[in-house]
């Protein structure tokens, strides 16, 4: 196992990835921004290492100072989290170049998997089941329109370098086809440098199913069960739970061997996720792959009873998995809730600052992923999740009573600061959720069903 | 200190204009400084439009492909104070004694900026008149950009944070006279 590990990232995977050390006996470097010399992590870290300004792009994507940092505190490996540098083929192989191990996928299979169209190939030889689309990335807006005309809408424009529910457009009809692809490739340009997108069906009332897989260097490889992540906004997820609920007997396990003989085609190593839809008929499609720990893996922890981050390392270290396939059951439910600071009422606009009042949720099964405390300024450049409320109880309707619970004791506030803790407890309250049969078109339903109810309101007569 | 407006005040401001232009940016044809250079221009037009207090319709300045359009108000002003340069508190205005300044504050933590891009015009300069819901900047969090809108109609005093400064919740960007002229 190594003796030194420098997690290149910040907030609560940052704090996740130094517990996970801690526990293994591995000594911890930190990596700060000057926007975070009060974090958590760097608090908890052996070492800490100041690589840059506020901006990402000058300290949490800078390679060579991340670099720098690993090579002058003598780190035997880093761990990306998720986000940054995470998914970053050209840093996975400068890591290598310089005798640091990456704890992730080899270079070239972030590469492969990460270029979404090279991805739905490598898939379909694999034989998962696809949505009908293109293979190829589209060369001209006829050539699209015609192919989308073919698929038949609604269809998504999907960037190729994309992923993580950004550089995506829905089109409704084919009216609207040629400026949605054009709007889709200069955001694909901006976003990530690479304008190539490709196009294919949309599945407006689908379920999102990820299913969690584990693949050591010797070709071992398993499945950790599915997650549904259905609940998201804007295509960010909100909400995740283990297993997925109301999934037809024998599914998760199919959808599981599909993942399995997807990522081992793909020749992949380490933690990672295969994303699939799930159909309101029942089928379920490839989507794409995660080369990365998730923000959602604790529900699968809280499940299986495997550490996923201490898997990780394992893994990287080069040892064989432990786990057999046989060994993983599946017990009881787990909901995540994710705690950003935004403002529901308005349009959920982040609202960072200090958090002068900072009171977790604690009690029974349950668990706070954060990096947040009391007197901590929520920096502005970052992205908002402040917190992640885990839950567990042996059955799902337990599991949310519990998460009611826990969202209704955490207590946030700070001038300014809004948390979306209390609109997700409308979530899991809502009658669609509790019965499991939600897709991810409820968040705007929910968001549909606000307004409306105080026009009635005020329409006199009305009830 | 008041003062009167004089006829030949708009060729005067040009004037002024174009010396301090020549003395700061010397003309350049390098892509990547003419939003420098504009950006300085911007700010020389606004600093010397406040410092004559005079409230302009329109002017535009132009320096090589690089052009500032500063506005003025059409009606003439009966009188207004002169901006002290550096003083700290909003400059007094004409008008009736119990008209108080308002502020814009800032929505968020976040960092203010008062142009859509760099380099480009403001979305108010000051003496302008804004209405409500009219968009006078921008506060960028958490990789989102936050318009910040006037809440309603007033003439804009000071602008208190620079493009790019990093601002509080609540914080005070924009200082109000109501339009009580109209």
């Amino acid at each position: 196992m190594f003796g030194k590990v420098l997690i290149a990232n910040r907030g609560e995977i940052a704090l996740r990835v130094a517990r996970a050390c801690r526990e293994l006996g591995i000594r911890v470097v930190a990596v700060y921004s000057t926007a975070d010399r009060d974090s958590a992590v760097v608090a908890c870290a052996d070492q800490a290492i100041q690589i840059g300004p506020a901006p990402a792009k000058r300290s949490y994507l800078n390679i060579p100072a991340i670099i720098e940092a690993a090579l002058s505190t003598g780190a035997d490996a880093i761990h990306p989290g998720y986000g940054f540098l995470s998914e970053d083929p050209d840093f996975a192989e400068v890591c290598r170049d310089n005798g640091i191990v990456f704890v992730g996928p080899p270079s070239e299979v972030i590469a492969r998997l990460g270029d979404k169209t090279a991805a739905r190939k490598l898939m379909a030889r694999a034989g998962l089941p696809m949505l009908p689309g293109s293979l190829e990335p589209l060369h001209s807006v006829e050539e699209a329109n015609r192919i989308a005309d073919d698929i038949g809408y609604p269809v998504i424009i999907k960037a190729a370098a994309g992923g993580g529910g950004r550089g995506m457009r829905v089109v409704a009809e084919t009216g609207a086809f040629a400026a949605a692809y054009l709007e889709t490739k200069a955001g694909a340009q901006a976003l990530f440098g690479d304008s190539r997108v490709y196009v294919e069906r949309y599945l407006p009332t689908a379920r999102h199913v990820e299913i969690q897989v584990l693949a050591d260097q010797f070709g071992n490889t398993i499945h950790l069960g599915a997650r549904d992540c259905s609940v998201q906004r804007r295509h960010q997820k909100l909400v995740e739970e283990s297993p997925a609920p109301r999934l037809p007997d024998g599914m998760a396990d199919r959808m599981g061997q599909a993942a399995v003989s997807g990522v081992r085609e793909a020749g992949y190593v380490g933690a990672g996720t295969v994303e699939f839809l799930f159909s309101p008929e029942g089928d379920f499609y490839f989507m794409e792959v995660n080369c990365r720990i998730q923000v959602e893996h604790p529900v699968t922890e809280m499940v299986t009873g495997v550490d996923l981050v201490q898997e990780q390392f394992r893994i990287a270290a080069g040892q064989r998995l432990a786990l057999r396939q046989e060994d993983i059951v599946l017990r009881g439910a787990a909901i995540e809730c994710r705690i950003n600071v935004e403002d529901p009422e308005r349009d959920f606009a982040p609202t960072p600052g200090l958090l002068e009042q900072f009171v977790p949720a604690g009690g029974p099964f349950v668990r706070v992923d954060t990096h947040g405390y009391a007197g901590y300024r929520m920096p502005a450049s970052y992205d908002s999740l402040l917190a992640k409320v885990v839950a567990w109880a042996p059955s799902r309707p337990e599991a949310l009573d519990r998460m009611d619970r826990a969202l209704a004791e955490f207590r946030v506030r700070g001038p300014g600061v809004h948390t979306t803790s209390d609109f997700l407890r409308g979530v899991i309250d809502h009658p669609a959720f509790r019965a499991g049969d939600h897709n991810t078109a409820l968040v705007d339903r929910i968001l549909r069903e606000r307004p409306e109810k105080s026009i009635v309101d005020k329409i006199p007569g009305v009830a | 200190m008041t003062q009167s407006y004089p006829r030949d005040l708009d060729r005067e401001f040009v004037e002024r204009l174009a010396k301090q232009l020549e003395l700061d940016c010397p003309g350049t044809d390098a892509a990547q400084e003419r939003s420098d250079l504009m950006d300085q221009v911007s700010r020389n037009a606004v600093q010397l439009a406040a410092e004559f207090g005079t409230e302009p319709e329109k002017l535009l300045v132009k320096a090589g492909d690089v052009s500032v359009e500063v506005k003025w108000e059409k009606r003439p002003a009966v009188g207004a104070a002169v901006t002290e340069p550096g003083a700290g508190t909003p400059p007094p205005r004409a008008g009736p004694a119990d008209s108080t300044v308002r502020y814009l504050t800032a929505p968020t933590v976040g960092v203010f900026y008062s142009a859509a891009t760099p380099g480009a015009r403001p979305f108010v300069c000051v003496n302008e008149t804004v209405v409500a819901g009219q968009q006078v900047g921008i506060i960028e969090a958490m990789k989102l950009m936050i318009p910040i809108e006037a809440d309603k109609v007033g003439r804009i005093i000071e602008v208190l944070k620079e493009n790019g400064q990093a601002v509080e919740y609540d914080e005070n960007l924009f200082v109000l006279a109501p339009d009580d002229t109209a």
